[in-house]
Parts: structure tokens; C-alpha cells; sequence
């Protein structure tokens, strides 16, 4: 879909900015955070997990080396790390009965990762395994996890249906972990390996507990209702009325299987999604058995060195991300600082390849979509990384079957309720079986991990957090000695969700071990140093919040209100970047003696 | 076989015909339009064109031509909100945009004043269109305005647009073709009372039959291409028979499309009707062929 931009006449920014405000503002208002219901927040429907029995075990009470909280791809990523280093006996602890986190919960018909298979899926060349396709499909991305916990022998370590309740530092003992089996863990080290779509969040309806039919949400897929699998073929929803509310990234994927089998479909939009070109294929086993050694550690970095503004001699992975982020490098990445041009000129740049490419995201509705009112409500209207862009190749198409059927919630009233008998979306009533939502998960960070942590003088995390998250390099934080984060806090982004967790668990596997070299046994952020990143990366946030708050209301903006201060002022990114994050904590780590970290 | 959904509409305007006083029907021919739901993607930019209020109606943000649109309602009625979803869908359709202009009206504004007001639009429109191409639309007396500006345009040697599209053209003023009097009784939106009325309201002190107001008898030697639509069902039928003889007569290209059955200007309607729908579609072909050609 990149044919013809050279092709294309100057769009007209004025326009497109008149265009996008009417529509950001058409939206605003109405919703916020608070609209939403979580885990957190008594989130009123069945989350238990249906895939896996519960096992009973032995309560274990004992003394390991590290806590690992979360078993998806962060958790084993670091546990391998971890056991490379000589550092262990190790505990990974999870609410879900297996490996595989995002991927043992979000089971609904035609999950898919975005992020191509060979370099999303760790440790490839470890395991031997080459995935079958471009883009992986939820089961073999669920297996791999498996995989890697055979390979690496990290089952026995792993306290699967089992959740964190209360983690504590006591001078004494360092960390106790305990949970809802019962078990207290004496750990050295605990590391926050949890991620951030796993607990689901719902809009805040009333009558949702009116409703009579069947209601789920897309991370805790119901198959006993809808039979079929992950590929289709939902016996259970023939001759049903089905609602999808939402459509982000599960909808996307999922909206067109659900399509086939319904009777009728609706699907209920805010705000529409850029869905660009998929164009998976099968792995060509003659370019699988040309692998060299290290192939796979070339190709993430090749990858994210492109979609981070960076030159590289070629595109290994050449799909929708790299395509993208080449066409509007000079916004998201990329040093411009020597290039010569005014900060004003390199913005507007940025902003007119942007219109450029979102025109072509827009033709392709236009495209493909053949029922003139329903491509018009499919066109998404704001910058685009707005909002969480996806790539899908059944998604259009679905609209131009007879049985589905958009509705639009974008304006003030939207979707008001559901009733005994469905669902009111301005003023009217439809009638439905089931109400599936794919609504998108709990986005903050006190909502997502559902335990407390207390460290050194009594102070929990929360508190510690009141106006946000402190930390120094999204690593450590002060008050809590020997506590490891992962994830997406003040740490520098890839669009490879896997190769930041690669980057993170080595990190903080080596600082473990350095530690060890250099005799202590305990390293802590001090409150200057951690006050000093947080700076850093408040300072780093300005353009960030003055492009989100051009963007319609959303997770990636808070809803529309991307905040300036207060609360949550500090949840967010290293504005550097991925590489630019690496080097800065190896620097500290191997050279700078871990500066403004007290070591003891 | 017309659709369901046009018979009920036939019938509806039967039974609810437009009232007689022109402020009522002003109101009335307005909220009609408006009450046609925008798509969701057209973008709607307020403007002044030729001194006179208007409106942009744009989809891609990369347009590469210029539609302006003349609205109809018999040289008395219509505006900006009558016609907001046609200039959306062409916008749409042609990937251009579509400028509506409020022109004035009469009876407080007979001859030339609507006609000026368009010809100062026009000259706004080529001085800052740059390498865009313009073309022309119009339905009923809009299109009999677009005829006339046509008519002037060629007299004097000044740059043209890229086509012209006239949906049921109203660009014979006087009463005497044959159409008024066999399609009276299938007509439900023209009563001939009506259109006397409003023709002398728009002619002033000249013959109603004078080509600068009965466009339909103009001279169009050198025009570029030319769509007309008219239905069965109307009493301007011979307006679009009319205007595409002295086309013709003028070796102009000239597309001339009659429906069995259809009313006046049924492209307007085209979201409740199927026919409306398939109409317009083929004018934008029309006119997206000629800009390509242009």
C-alpha cells in the first residue's frame, strides 16, 4: 500500500488539522479513566480461568534467591537470564495455570502477534525452533512459552493458579512473598516481571448485570459458549445475535471469525483503528535452513534499529511496522538535531508524512470496504501513532458481509447500557445473545498488579508512587532494595515487545551477578539518583504530551487527557529510546560502578 | 422495477407535497436536505467564496480537483443545508472538493444576482485553484444557473471547467414544453403554478424566454463534456431534452441519461433510494473520467 505515495498530491494540513480536532472533540468529554471497570475497581464479570484445572499442591514455605512474579514472556525471559548467570534456586510465580502470560489468557479465535514471528519469539536459535508462519498464531506462541520452560527446566521453579498477595522487605530477611496458597517465600531478589494485558477492563455500563445473555471478555474467551477454537468455526454462535464492543487490536483479530459464525454481528466503535496490510505467509523452510548463527539477534536488532528512526543497508523483516516508521521516521526516532532544519520545519515534516501515510491507511478502507457508510465510519482520523495501529487482512473485509453490522458509540450518549434483553446505543434498543468485550485491559499500573508491596520502613509502593511511578532506569526504586521492574515504565521502548524484555532481563541478571563479583548483596536506587532520572524523564515527556493531546481519547493518551501534572505525571517512557537505554544502563552497570545506587 | 424504497418515497411526496409560501418552503426544503445523515468522513470547512457564504466538502486530505456546486430550488429556495450531503458524496466519489455556495436569492434577488454571485465564485475559484481542475454541477434551477455561466464563459473566451453535471436542468423558464403538460399528474415535487411563480420571481423585468435565463437556448459552441440526468416523471423533462439538442447542435459531447419513471433531481435522494445512489455513482464516474482526461 505504499505504491503510489510519490503519487500523491500535497495534502492539505490545514484541513486534515481541522479534520482531526472536530474528531478528537466529537469524542472528548465523555469518557474518561473512571469510566472503566477493572479487577481493581470490582469489575462484574466471571474472569476465573477456564483453560487449565487447578492443581493442589504443597504449601511451600521457603527461602530461594529469586522471586519471579509473572510467567509470561518477561518473567521467563529473566528466569533464563537468571539461571545463565548461576543465579538461583529462582521461584516464578503466576495466577495462570501455565507459561506464556498475554498468551495463555488471550485464547479468543484469531490471535495473532503483530511483531513478526522470528523476531518476536525468544531464544529461537536456543530452542531450534522455527515458528511456522510470518505471524504466529496464539497456539504456537503458547507453546513456544512451554517450550522455553522445557528447555530452559524452569517448570519446577513455576507456582502456576497461584497469586501474589502481599510482598514485604524486612531488613533481616529481605523479601517475603506471599500468596493465596498459602506459601511464604524468603527471597533475596523480586522482580516485577508482570505485563499489561493480561487483567481486562471494561467500559462502566449500568445493567450489567440486567443483561440475561452471555457476556465475556476477549482475554477470557468462553469457548464452552462459543465452541470452535482459535481458528473458528464458532458452532456455538449460529443462530446468535453477538456484539463486540470495541476495536482495538483483539477486535481486530477477532471481529472476522466471530463474523463467519453469528448470525449477526454488531460491532460497537468509538473510535476507528489503523489497520494496515498483514500479508502473512508460511515460513519458506529453504530460507529457514539459510539461517546463520546469530541470525536472530541480527534480525531484532536490524528491526528495531529501522523502526527506531536508524539506517540499516536493508529491511530483514520489510512489513507494516518497518514500512511505517520508515515513512515517519522523522517523528518518532531518529536524531535530527544536525540535519539543519528548524525544530518547527522538521515537526510540520514530520506532520505531512504522517497526513500521507494516514491517506493511504483511509484509501484502504475505501478500498476494501464496499458499503459507502460503513467505510466511512471505518476511517480513523488522527496522527498514526494515536492509537495502537494494527495489521489485519479479514478485518475490513468482514464489514462488507451482510451480517455485520458497525455501530457507532462515538457520540455523547454512545453505548448507554445494556438491558435484559440487550444493548442501548443512542437511545435504541438492540437485541443480542451475547456481548463479547474486547475493551482492552487495565492500563495502570496500581490497577494491574493486585498485590502489596511494602519495602524498607514500612512504605508501600503505592505511597511511594502517589504522584506516579519513581524509579531509577524503570529499574529499581528507592525504598525498595533488591526489587526489579520490568515492563514499559521509564525504560526505553522498541516496538518488539520481547527484545525490551531480553534487554531488561539481561540487564538486571548482570547486575545480580556484578553485584555478587563485587561482594555485596544488596543494591538500592538512592532518593537523589531516582530523583534526578524522574526529572529526566519528565523533561523527556513534554513533546509526547503535546502530540497525545492532539490525538483522539484513548489508553495511549489517558483517555484524552494526557496529564501535565499530579497524578501520573511521571508514568511514562525514556524518551531516547531502546538503544539509547541499553547504553546508558550498561554505561552505569559495567563502567560507572552502579552511580546512585547504594550497594551494601 | 423501481425499489421499494422509492415507491415509498414517490408516495410520501404525493401525500406530502412542498408548501406554497416560499418562506415556509425554504424551511422546508432545508431541513429535507439536512436531515440527510453526513458521513462520517466528510469534513465540513465554512468559507466565503465569491463574497458569498459556502462551504468545502472534503474527504481525503490530498484532493486533486474542484467540484462547484450550484443547489437548486427554483432561483428561491435552498442553500447550504439542502445540499451538504450531495457535496459530501461527490466529494467522496471524485476524491475532490466540493465547494457549496449560498448564492442570492429571489425574489429578493432577481436576475443577475444569483448569476453574479456564481460568476464571482467561479473567478475565486480559478485565480487560486492553481493545477487544479474544476468542474460544474448543478440540479434543477442550479443547473440552469450552470448553463448560464457555461453560456458566458464561452461568449467570452475565458478558461472552462473540466465538465458539467446537471441533474433534472430547470433551464427552460417559460411553460410551453410539452413535458409540463403530460408529466403533470406523475410529477410530486414541480406543480406548474409553482414554477411560474418562481420563474417571473427570478426573471424580473426579462422574457422569461431570453437564453440568459432559459439557459437551455444558449449557445455552447466549444464546451467541454456534458451530463444530464432527467427522470420520466418530470415536467422539466424537455428542459434536459431541450438543453442537449443545442449541445448537440454545438458538437459538444454530451452524455444524456433518461430513467423510465424517475422524479426530479432523484440523485438528491440517493441515501433512502437505491436509484438515487446508483445515479450519482455514475456521475462521478463521469466527472472523475474528465478530470483524469482534462
Amino acid at each position: 500500500m505504499l505504491d503510489d505515495l510519490q503519487a500523491m498530491p500535497e495534502p492539505d494540513l490545514e484541513w486534515a488539522r481541522e479534520k482531526y480536532k472536530a474528531e478528537r472533540d466529537r469524542r472528548s468529554g465523555k469518557s474518561n479513566r473512571s469510566a472503566y471497570r477493572t479487577p481493581g475497581s470490582g469489575i462484574a464479570i466471571d474472569l476465573r480461568d477456564t483453560y487449565r484445572p487447578r492443581i493442589e499442591r504443597e504449601v511451600r514455605n521457603e527461602q530461594v534467591d529469586a522471586v519471579i512474579i509473572g510467567a509470561g514472556f518477561a518473567g521467563l525471559i529473566v528466569a533464563i537470564e537468571m539461571k545463565k548467570c548461576g543465579i538461583g534456586p529462582i521461584r516464578i510465580i503466576d495466577t495462570a495455570g501455565d507459561f506464556g502470560g498475554v498468551w495463555y489468557w488471550n485464547r479468543y479465535p484469531g490471535a495473532q502477534c503483530d511483531v513478526e514471528s522470528y523476531i518476536y519469539l525468544p531464544f529461537l536459535e536456543e530452542t531450534g525452533y522455527i515458528p511456522k508462519e510470518k505471524y504466529s498464531h496464539q497456539p504456537e506462541i503458547l507453546e513456544h512459552a512451554q517450550r522455553l520452560g522445557r528447555h530452559f527446566d524452569l517448570y519446577d521453579d513455576a507456582l502456576f493458579h497461584t497469586g501474589v498477595t502481599d510482598v514485604r522487605w524486612s531488613d533481616s530477611d529481605r523479601w517475603t512473598v506471599t500468596t493465596d496458597r498459602g506459601d511464604t517465600i524468603r527471597s533475596n531478589f523480586v522482580v516485577m516481571a508482570g505485563g499489561g494485558q493480561d487483567q481486562p477492563r471494561l467500559p462502566d455500563l449500568p445493567g450489567l448485570d440486567e443483561f440475561s445473555g452471555h457476556v465475556f471478555h476477549s482475554c477470557r474467551w468462553d469457548y464452552d459458549y462459543s465452541g470452535g477454537s482459535h481458528a473458528g468455526d464458532c458452532a456455538g454462535l449460529e443462530g446468535k445475535r453477538v456484539a463486540v464492543v470495541g476495536t482495538g487490536a483483539s477486535a481486530v483479530q477477532l471481529v472476522p471469525y466471530i463474523a463467519r459464525s453469528a448470525d449477526h454481528l454488531y460491532v460497537l466503535q468509538r473510535t476507528p483503528v489503523v489497520v494496515g496490510e498483514r500479508l502473512n505467509k508460511p515460513t519458506d523452510p529453504a530460507w529457514a535452513a539459510s539461517l546463520e548463527p546469530g541470525w536472530q539477534d541480527r534480525r531484532m536488532l536490524n528491526y528495531s534499529t529501522l523502526v527506531l528512526g536508524g539506517q540499516q543497508d536493508e529491511d530483514l523483516v520489510d512489513d507494516g511496522w518497518t514500512h511505517a516508521t520508515a515513512e515517519l521516521a522523522s517523528v518518532y526516532g531518529g536524531d535530527k538535531s544536525d540535519s539543519g532544519v528548524s525544530a518547527d520545519e522538521a515537526a510540520e515534516a514530520a506532520e505531512r508524512a504522517d497526513l500521507r501515510y494516514m491517506e493511504k491507511i483511509r484509501a484502504r478502507v475505501d478500498r476494501v470496504v464496499t458499503k459507502r457508510e460503513k467505510a466511512a465510519l471505518l476511517k480513523p482520523w488522527y496522527r498514526y501513532f494515536c492509537k495502537r495501529p494494527t495489521f489485519n487482512d479479514l478485518y475490513l473485509p468482514a464489514f462488507n458481509r451482510d451480517n455485520v453490522e458497525l455501530l457507532d458509540v462515538s457520540g455523547p450518549a454512545g453505548l448507554e447500557r445494556l438491558t435484559k434483553a440487550g444493548f442501548v446505543v443512542d437511545g435504541a434498543e438492540y437485541p443480542a445473545d451475547a456481548i463479547i468485550f474486547a475493551s482492552g485491559f487495565a492500563s495502570d499500573l496500581s490497577e494491574r498488579k493486585g498485590y502489596e508491596l511494602t519495602g524498607r520502613g514500612g512504605i508501600s509502593l503505592r505511597d511511594h508512587w502517589q504522584e506516579g511511578a519513581r524509579s531509577l532506569h524503570g529499574v529499581l526504586v528507592h525504598n525498595f532494595p533488591n526489587l526489579f521492574l520490568m515492563g514499559t515504565v521509564h525504560v526505553g521502548l522498541t516496538i518488539n515487545y520481547t527484545e525490551m524484555m531480553m534487554r531488561q532481563g539481561r540487564h538486571i541478571a548482570r547486575t545480580i551477578e556484578l553485584l555478587r563479583a563485587r561482594g555485596f548483596d544488596e543494591i538500592e536506587a538512592t532518593a537523589g539518583a531516582e530523583d534526578a532520572y524522574v526529572e529526566e524523564i519528565v523533561a523527556g515527556r513534554e513533546a509526547d504530551v503535546a502530540f497525545h493531546a492532539s490525538c483522539t481519547p484513548g489508553y495511549f493518551n489517558n483517555e484524552g487527557m494526557p496529564v501535565k501534572r499530579g497524578k501520573g505525571l511521571t508514568d511514562t517512557v525514556y524518551a531516547g529510546g531502546l538503544f539509547a537505554w541499553v547504553a546508558m544502563v550498561t554505561d552505569w552497570r559495567e563502567t560507572q560502578d552502579f552511580a546512585g545506587a547504594e550497594l551494601r | 422495477m423501481p425499489s421499494e424504497a422509492y415507491r415509498a418515497l414517490v408516495e410520501q411526496l404525493f401525500a406530502a407535497p412542498m408548501p406554497a409560501d416560499i418562506v415556509e418552503m425554504r424551511e422546508a426544503y432545508r431541513a429535507m436536505g439536512d436531515a440527510f445523515p453526513l458521513l462520517a468522513d466528510v469534513g465540513v470547512t465554512k468559507a466565503t467564496l465569491g463574497g458569498r457564504p459556502a462551504e468545502w466538502l472534503q474527504v481525503a486530505a490530498a484532493p486533486r480537483h474542484i467540484v462547484l456546486l450550484v443547489h437548486g430550488g427554483g432561483y428561491c429556495i435552498g442553500g447550504l443545508d439542502s445540499h451538504r450531503h450531495l457535496g459530501g458524496e461527490i466529494a467522496r466519489q471524485t476524491g475532490s472538493r466540493v465547494a457549496v455556495i449560498d448564492y442570492r436569492l429571489a425574489p429578493e434577488h432577481p436576475y443577475p444576482a444569483g448569476l453574479d454571485d456564481l460568476k464571482a465564485a467561479w473567478a475565486e475559484l480559478l485565480a487560486t485553484a492553481g493545477d487544479d481542475k474544476i468542474a460544474l454541477v448543478g440540479d434543477s434551477a442550479g443547473a440552469g444557473l450552470v448553463m448560464a455561466l457555461l453560456a458566458d464563459l464561452l461568449r467570452d473566451e475565458q478558461p472552462l471547467p473540466a465538465s458539467i453535471y446537471c441533474m433534472s436542468p430547470w433551464a427552460d423558464l417559460s411553460d410551453t414544453a410539452t413535458s409540463r403538460t403530460i408529466k403533470r399528474e406523475a410529477d410530486p415535487l414541480a406543480s406548474i403554478d409553482q414554477l411560474a411563480k418562481m420563474a417571473a420571481h427570478y426573471a424580473g423585468d426579462i422574457a422569461v424566454s431570453d437564453p440568459r435565463i432559459s439557459s437551455a437556448f444558449a449557445d455552447f459552441r466549444g464546451s467541454p463534456p456534458v451530463f444530464i440526468q432527467a427522470g420520466t416523471a418530470e415536467v422539466l423533462m424537455d428542459d434536459a431534452l431541450n438543453l442537449a439538442k443545442s449541445l448537440a447542435d454545438a458538437d459538444v459531447d454530451v452524455d444524456l441519461e433518461l430513467r423510465a419513471g424517475m422524479i426530479h433531481v432523484w440523485p438528491w435522494f440517493f441515501p433512502a433510494i437505491p436509484e438515487g445512489a446508483e445515479a450519482l455513482a455514475r456521475a462521478c464516474a463521469f466527472l472523475s473520467r474528465h478530470f483524469a482526461d482534462a
